[in-house]
């Protein structure tokens, strides 16, 4: 059985289909690169997938059960969503941010104990934000907070770890970092769905890929078998430059294939 | 690799909460004190010692009487107001993730003034003492069934504000009528009186009517705390941390309309207690919102209580308005913390 599965999912806003009978299985231990163009439907899937949107048609199982039925509470200690562009709404501290990742195990009235204290230092240190710890959320940059919101994901230990876009506005050194720790943390045993855009990422660090196209799923498999010149001609519009580096696949996008509407024959 | 392998050194200080005893206890101190002097200041001189003994006395002194009847239920109300203005305030900004939001908002406090401005109107306050607050509570309680039915039970947030500026506007603009209407300049006079908000000549009476349905409002807000909290990160985060926001939402509103209705049926309006006091305590407690129902509580009542003494002290022949105070002194002073923390903005 797999860990979390959806059968013919689709949304619908107005007359456009966002998805449009995407099915789509992960199992325990996969860390898979969710990518596709801009409007693909990347983030309505992993709403669907966690619960914070109904799909129009379609359901979705964790552990064989529907997600509607399970608990919210229940659900919480289990997945963990990283919405894009997260943000705090009160300038809270970092180590306090990180803290609320812990509510799901938590009873109403019940203080903060040893665990949660170890957890949330743990994954600081996961995130390489030990040191902003009693910093105030507000004055990080762009790219430390990502990191902060990584590590409130995953201070409640989720099983599945839905992140959208978490490396797109990290620097190099840190997106290299980030996206080890998410191997590192499905290698424990833990299934990763992550939105990517960066190919070489994707082709390098993930199980598995899934290609959305349109709100259809174009291609789901090996980095290899997915990021085919076909399919990102297909999908993106562009051709790359593939490349082999110590045994692993890079790729560097090169040339879009089509003009966007209006443009006549390059930029003004 | 080894990025994960976890070593149990706490080496960080995240398990260091800012403790919030200093501050709790700071807060207490000052409503003792400000409580002293309420049940003593007044135009007659109460020696608190000498009326306090002479409770248990067949024939009470004036003292005491003076101190039991009217002393003590100004000062057990000016707490209870004070407490859930404050801790309203707290709730809705938490709720609202806005530090601009008050009790106010909803629509709850001009339509609770709405219905007792209508038990003046049509003399019923004349005829029994409690008609006036009983009139604020079903004005507000009505509102409350509005919103939803307007809202709709999956609205957003901001709906709910919009529908809450609506009947404010409704329940205003009925008040204006209601004065509009007068029988006569004495009743217009009565309910402006009224409306300017105060603590004057209040009874147990008053404290016995409305104390069960604040305490039900206060249970329901302080209800929220850890909702509030992972609000912080918004509202679809807020879900999937596990958390019903429908009924954090009900809670919050439910909750401000019977504490917020029962508390302007009793005093009239009293403005900015709500809006300034988390907003100056939220600092202070790391800007957690569930960490600043508390002290926000504790902080409205020791505002309010302040304000209460200082209308005694600065008016003793005709008593300057309780609410009249709050909205001179609040109005500049909220200005004065919109600029603030502009700046530190920017």
């Amino acid at each position: 059985m797999s860990l979390i599965e959806g059968r013919a999912l689709s949304v619908r806003f107005g007359d456009l289909a966002v998805l449009d009978g995407v099915d789509f299985a992960a199992n325990p231990g996969e860390l898979i690169g969710l990518i596709g163009e801009n409007g693909a439907g990347k983030t309505t899937l992993l709403r669907v997938l966690a619960d914070l949107q109904a799909p129009g048609g379609g359901e979705v199982r964790f552990r064989g059960q529907a997600v509607g039925g399970i608990p919210r509470q229940a659900y919480a200690r289990e997945m963990a969503y990283l919405p894009q562009g997260a943000e705090s709404h009160w300038p809270l501290e970092v180590r306090h941010l990180v803290a609320l990742g812990r509510l799901p195990h938590r009873n109403p009235w019940q203080p903060l104990a040893k665990e949660d204290f170890e957890r949330i230092a743990t994954v600081l240190r996961w995130t390489d934000t030990a040191h902003l710890a009693n910093r105030t959320v507000t004055t990080l940059s762009g790219g430390e907070r990502v990191r902060v919101m990584l590590a409130r994901a995953l201070a409640a230990d989720p099983k599945l770890l839905l992140a959208d876009e978490p490396v797109a506005s990290l620097d190099p050194f840190h997106q290299l970092q980030i996206m080890e720790l998410l191997r590192d943390i499905a290698r424990q045993g833990a299934c990763v769905l992550v939105v990517l855009h960066d190919l070489t990422h994707a082709a390098r660090f993930c199980d598995r890929l899934l290609l959305l196209h349109e709100g259809n799923v174009m291609a789901d498999g090996a980095p290899a078998s997915v990021l085919t010149p076909q399919n990102l001609e297909k999908a993106f519009a562009i051709s790359a430059q593939y490349g082999e580096r110590d045994g692993a696949m890079y790729l560097l996008p090169w040339q879009r294939l089509r003009l966007c509407e209006d443009e006549s024959g390059g930029h003004p | 690799m080894t990025q994960i392998s976890s070593s149990n050194t706490l080496s960080l200080d995240v398990a260091k909460t800012r403790p919030l005893f200093p501050l709790v206890a700071g807060l207490s101190l000052a409503l003792l004190v400000l409580a002293g002097l309420s049940l003593t200041l007044g135009k007659v001189e109460v020696p608190l010692v000498e009326a306090a003994r002479g409770i248990f006395a067949k024939d009470p002194p004036l003292a005491t009487i003076l101190l039991v009847e009217i002393r003590l239920p100004r000062l057990i109300l000016a707490l209870l107001v004070g407490g859930t203005l404050g801790l309203c305030g707290a709730t809705l900004q938490g709720l609202l993730r806005n530090p601009l939001a008050a009790p106010g908002l909803i629509g709850v406090s001009s339509s609770a003034a709405l219905g007792a401005v209508l038990m003046l109107y049509f003399g019923l306050a004349q005829s029994f003492p409690l008609a006036l607050p009983i009139g604020g509570i079903t004005g507000a309680l009505i509102v409350v069934l509005l919103i939803y039915g307007i809202a709709g039970r999956d609205s957003s947030v901001l709906t709910l504000i919009l529908a809450g500026v609506a009947i404010s506007s409704l329940a205003a603009a009925l008040t204006s009528l209601a004065l509009n209407l007068a029988p006569s300049p004495y009743a217009a006079y009565e309910i402006v009186f009224w409306l300017l908000g105060s603590l004057a000549d209040r009874s147990f009476d008053h404290v016995a009517l409305v104390a069960p349905l604040m305490a039900v409002g206060w249970l329901m807000l302080l209800s929220t705390g850890r909702a509030l909290d992972a609000l912080s990160l918004g509202e679809e985060t807020a879900a999937t941390l596990g958390f019903h926001l429908q009924r954090v939402r009900f809670a919050a509103i439910v909750g401000t309309a019977l504490a917020v209705g029962a508390a302007v049926s009793v005093t009239g309006g009293i403005a900015f207690i709500g809006l300034v006091v988390p907003h100056l305590l939220r600092p202070l407690v790391g800007h957690q919102p569930s960490r600043l129902l508390g002290v926000s509580a504790l902080g409205g009542a020791v505002l309010l209580l302040a304000g209460d003494i200082a209308v005694r002290l600065l008016s003793p022949g005709l008593e300057l308005k309780l609410g009249v105070l709050t909205a001179i002194i609040g109005a500049p002073f909220f200005l004065y913390l919109i600029l603030k923390t502009r700046r530190e903005m920017r």
